[in-house]
């Protein structure tokens, strides 16, 4: 589904990402961890296309096209979906309008007709109860007021809604207390399929008791230098991230 | 700036004056008559505006003055006109036509036999029943400094005159249509309107401009009087939707009395040189003001909204929201003032005004000016200018929303924040939607 060959990428002159090499298959679920600075945020930029990255070297393919020659716009409609780690507030856009009009672009992308309103409202409040959301919060602006909880879910709600073939969680857990993070990451294993694929940001391994990895890569200096099973987001929980640094310094 | 031509403007509405008032004589009281001659005096002693004055220091009205206007009235008012293009889907309201600032019976509602409100033309009133508008007329606004304003005393014939009797609760809302026909060459409009509100009364009046024919340009100039007694509660809308051969002056003086609630909604989507001056004076304590406005402007627009709270007396509350969307090579100034007097403690006062310029060529002077006396009082005021986010573009983007939807979605949802503030509903739709079209021109 996804290639990530030799990327790299920079922001104002610095170089971030130096050389990743990654590969996900449907129905995987990629952890990537890594100490602050190391590249992970702007990993999940760079494939949703932020304009402030500039990748000077390297490919990413996605289901047989040049992910970085599409737009963001035209990224998400093929379904690759980043789930921010900061989301905007957009005052005046209801969440329900918005989501209803990212729906409707990916359908005209598609050459498919706009969701019927009915339709859209019943997998609203389906998804909706799977997140335990209020209904009320659909017609609230977009991220206006939200506590970090909702936004989070929030976020999770998008992407229940777009159907993704590949979600990108940048610290979904950032900012959650434990009853949200459970809720959350209840709803993102409640979307897995083998068709689908997710790749899990996250600095702390508590996250990846609730959605369990396939692979866990650690991040350092802009590539990836380990790769292992679950058991590796445990070691880095018990002996934090200098021993992943010192490994590479010795290998340098 | 050409001093001369400035000088021929002024020249030509003062050698004028004579003829024009020595052919109402027979028909106009007394007490118009001193009304005109105090205001063309007013503007006699008046220079025009120019760019050294601080009230106008970033509107400049060369090509308004440098053009000859007639005063004539039409007589379209005879005609019936499709009004179907300025009508308000699902408003229901009594409503009243003006075409170039001349009541226009054929065209409006019949209006003679209202519950608890008059509402008629002034021209007819001063001729009926002058003392019931002889404690307003002339009497609220002050024009003395005002040029455009006191050329309007001097040449104001008619105007729309609403007089709602205390403990009234008007049935719907009041709809001034002010149509525009230029068809005749360059046409001056002076429109004089009154509106007086008695004690706990409810109205909600909407005056709506528009250009009916714009094959010549048209000078709107209107001063409007309102006074508010106790505890009522009134509503206004001042749409301003003419063609880009219009220029429009409007002075609202407003005086508010104890707790009332008197609100001011300014949108503005036409027009060439707008310029609103709106004014408020609180003269009893408890009340509430609230002045919203919306203007998106393209092409070479320039719209100036100037707004003054005098807040005279204690306890008084007013809010001020005022929204800008900018294209093309347009200008829009913002000038509000928050007077607040030495007597008048416990005042709280809001003021906002954020603009977004959607083109490098446009341009936004936005000028909050405080001036507070007392000591006690909470005043809050911001202003903010920039281009569409990027961070909610991209956040937009990456949901598979095109960057052009995304631009019509924020600006959208930038000018849906002063069209939510909105009483009227049917208003707040037809807005929308009204802006909505133009947003997808943009």
């Amino acid at each position: 589904m996804l290639q990530i060959k030799n990327l790299f990428a920079k922001v104002e002159d610095k170089e971030i990402l130096r050389g990743i090499n990654l590969e996900v298959k449907p129905g995987e679920v990629h952890a990537i961890m890594g100490p602050n600075g190391s590249g992970k945020s702007t990993l999940a930029s760079v494939l949703a296309g932020k304009e402030d990255y500039e990748v000077t070297q390297g490919e990413v393919i996605f289901n047989g096209k040049e992910l970085l020659e599409l737009e963001p716009e035209d990224r998400a409609r093929e379904g690759v979906f980043l789930a921010f780690q900061y989301p905007i507030a957009i005052p005046g856009v209801t969440i329900s309008n918005f989501i209803k009009t990212a729906i409707n672009e990916k359908r005209k992308y598609l050459g498919e007709e706009d969701i019927k309103a009915v339709d859209f409202l019943k997998k609203i409040k389906e998804k909706m109860a799977l997140l335990e959301i209020d209904s009320k919060f659909l017609g609230r602006s977009l991220n206006e007021g939200f506590s970090g909880g909702e936004k989070k879910r929030n976020e999770i709600l998008q992407m229940a809604m777009l159907e993704p073939q590949l979600s990108i969680l940048d610290e979904t857990d950032s900012g959650l207390d434990i009853d949200a993070l459970k809720i959350v990451a209840n709803g993102v294993n409640k979307l897995k399929s083998d068709q689908n694929a997710t790749i899990v940001i996250t600095h702390y391994q508590r996250l990846l008791d609730y959605i369990v990895p396939d692979y866990v890569h650690v991040l350092y200096n802009g590539q990836i230098v380990k790769s292992g099973d679950k058991s590796l987001a445990l070691e880095l929980e018990a002996k934090g991230y200098d021993w992943v640094k010192e490994e590479v310094a010795s290998l340098a | 700036m050409n001093v001369e031509t400035s000088f021929d403007f002024k020249h030509k509405f003062i050698e004028d004056f004579t003829l024009f008032d020595s052919k109402r004589v027979n028909n106009s009281s007394e007490f118009v008559r001193n009304l005109r001659a105090n205001g063309i005096e007013q503007f006699k002693a008046l220079t025009a505006p120019n760019r050294k004055q601080e009230e106008w220091k970033y509107t400049k009205v060369t090509e308004i003055i440098n053009k000859e206007f007639f005063t004539y009235a039409s007589r379209l008012e005879q005609d019936k006109i499709d009004l179907s293009p300025f009508l308000i889907e699902g408003l229901e309201a009594h409503l009243i036509v003006f075409i170039n600032g001349r009541f226009s019976e054929r065209n409006s509602s019949d209006l003679s036999a209202l519950k608890g409100v008059q509402v008629g033309n002034l021209e007819n009133v001063l001729q009926n029943n002058s003392t019931s508008v002889e404690k307003v007329l002339g009497k609220v606004a002050d024009t003395e400094e005002k040029f455009f304003a006191a050329l309007n005393t001097a040449y104001f014939e008619d105007g729309l005159v609403i007089q709602v009797a205390d403990g009234a609760i008007v049935d719907k809302p009041i709809f001034c249509l002010c149509l525009s026909d230029a068809s005749q060459g360059n046409l001056m409009v002076n429109t004089r309107n009154l509106l007086v509100v008695g004690k706990n009364a409810q109205v909600k009046v909407i005056n709506a401009n528009y250009s009916l024919e714009d094959s010549a340009f048209v000078l709107n100039n209107q001063v409007s009087e309102v006074v508010i007694a106790a505890d009522a509660i009134v509503d206004t809308y001042k749409l301003q939707m003419e063609t880009d051969k219009s220029y429009h002056f409007d002075y609202t003086q407003i005086h508010q009395q104890q707790s009332s609630k008197f609100s001011c909604n300014t949108i503005t989507l036409g027009g060439k040189i707008v310029r609103n001056d709106l004014n408020y004076l609180l003269q009893g304590e408890h009340t509430e003001s609230f002045l919203n406005g919306l203007y998106l402007t393209e092409g070479q627009q320039l719209v100036d909204n100037h707004s003054l709270v005098d807040h005279a007396v204690p306890n008084c509350m007013s809010d001020e929201f005022y929204k800008g969307i900018m294209a093309g090579n347009s200008k829009a100034v913002f000038n509000g003032k928050i007077m607040v007097r030495p007597d008048a403690q416990k005042t709280n006062a809001f003021q906002s005004n954020k603009n977004i310029l959607v083109s490098d060529n446009a341009t936004i002077n936005t000028k909050p000016q405080l001036e507070i006396f007392a000591d006690d009082v909470r005043c809050t005021h911001g202003a903010t200018t920039g281009q569409l986010n990027d961070e909610a573009m991209f956040y937009m983007q990456a949901r598979g929303i095109s960057k052009e939807k995304a631009r019509k979605i924020l600006l959208q949802s930038f000018a849906g924040e002063v069209t939510e503030r909105l009483e009227l509903e049917v208003m707040r739709d037809y807005l929308n939607q009204v802006i909505e079209e133009r947003i997808n021109q943009l």
